[in-house]
C-alpha cells in the first residue's frame, strides 16, 4: 500500500478473515524509511462476529 | 409447643416444593418441557465498530481509552513499560482527516529518532479490520534537513496477526 504526501488520510487499508480470528494488528512503514516517514490513521473499523448459539424449535 | 410447630412447618415446605417441580408439563412426542420450548435465542449479528479519534484532545497519548469499544493500543515494537511507541491524537483539519478533524498520529520518538509504528490489540478476535491511512505533510524528524525529511510516496507494510 502506498500513501501520497498531501493526499490526506483517505487511503483504505483493510483485511478480513472468515475465521474471525484476528487478535491484533500492526501498522508501520518499511525499516529503511521509518525514521523519515510520518504517517497516521483515521476511522479504525473492526467487525466482531458473535458466536451463534443453538436455538430450540 | 414452639418446637413442634417449626418441625411441622419445615416438613410442609418440602412437600410443596416437590409438587411444583413435578408439575412442569412435557410436550407430546418431543421429550422437551414447556419451559424449553419458549427459549429462543435470536441469530447472532456481526457488530462493526468505527473509531474516528475525535473525542480525545490533540496531543493525548492513546493506550486503553478505547478499551470499552474493543481495542487497546500497545507498544509491540519495543515492549517498553515506560511508554515507547505510543500513538497520539493529532489535529489535521476537516477534509484532510477522513472524518472530522483529528487522526491517530503513529509517528513517535524512539530514542533519538522518530518512527511510524502502532499496534492495536482487540478485546476479542474480529473478522475484519480497516482504516484510512495518510501522510503528515511537511513534518519530519527534528534536526533533519528539509530536503531529506519527506519523500513523495511511502510504501506501507502491514501485518495482521491471527490467534492460533
Amino acid at each position: 500500500m502506498t500513501v501520497t504526501d498531501g493526499a490526506g488520510f483517505h487511503t483504505l487499508l483493510e483485511v478480513g478473515s472468515a475465521a474471525a480470528d484476528i487478535a491484533y494488528f500492526v501498522v508501520t512503514t518499511p525499516i529503511s524509511a521509518d525514521v523519515l516517514d510520518p504517517i497516521g490513521i483515521d476511522d479504525l473499523s473492526f467487525t466482531f462476529e458473535p458466536v451463534e448459539r443453538p436455538t430450540s424449535h | 409447643m414452639r418446637s413442634t410447630r417449626l418441625v411441622r412447618g419445615k416438613l410442609y415446605h418440602k412437600v410443596l416444593v416437590a409438587t411444583l417441580l413435578c408439575s412442569i408439563p412435557t410436550l407430546p412426542g418431543s421429550g422437551a418441557t414447556e419451559l424449553d420450548a419458549r427459549v429462543k435465542v435470536p441469530r447472532a449479528v456481526a457488530i462493526t465498530t468505527t473509531i474516528d479519534f475525535e473525542t480525545i484532545p490533540p496531543g493525548t497519548s492513546v493506550t486503553d481509552q478505547y478499551h470499552a469499544l474493543g481495542v487497546d493500543f500497545l507498544d509491540f515494537a519495543t515492549s517498553d513499560p515506560e511508554g515507547g511507541l505510543v500513538p497520539t491524537i493529532a489535529f489535521v483539519g476537516a477534509g484532510t482527516a477522513h472524518s472530522g478533524t483529528q487522526v491517530l498520529d503513529l509517528n513517535q520518538p524512539l530514542n533519538e529518532f522518530y518512527r511510524s509504528w502502532a499496534g492495536g490489540k482487540f478485546v476479542t478476535t474480529v473478522s475484519r479490520v480497516s482504516m484510512r491511512v495518510g501522510y503528515f505533510s511537511g513534518r519530519g524528524t527534528p534536526g533533519m534537513p528539509p530536503s531529506s525529511v519527506c519523500r513523495p510516496t511511502t510504501p506501507l507494510t502491514r501485518s495482521w496477526h491471527r490467534r492460533r
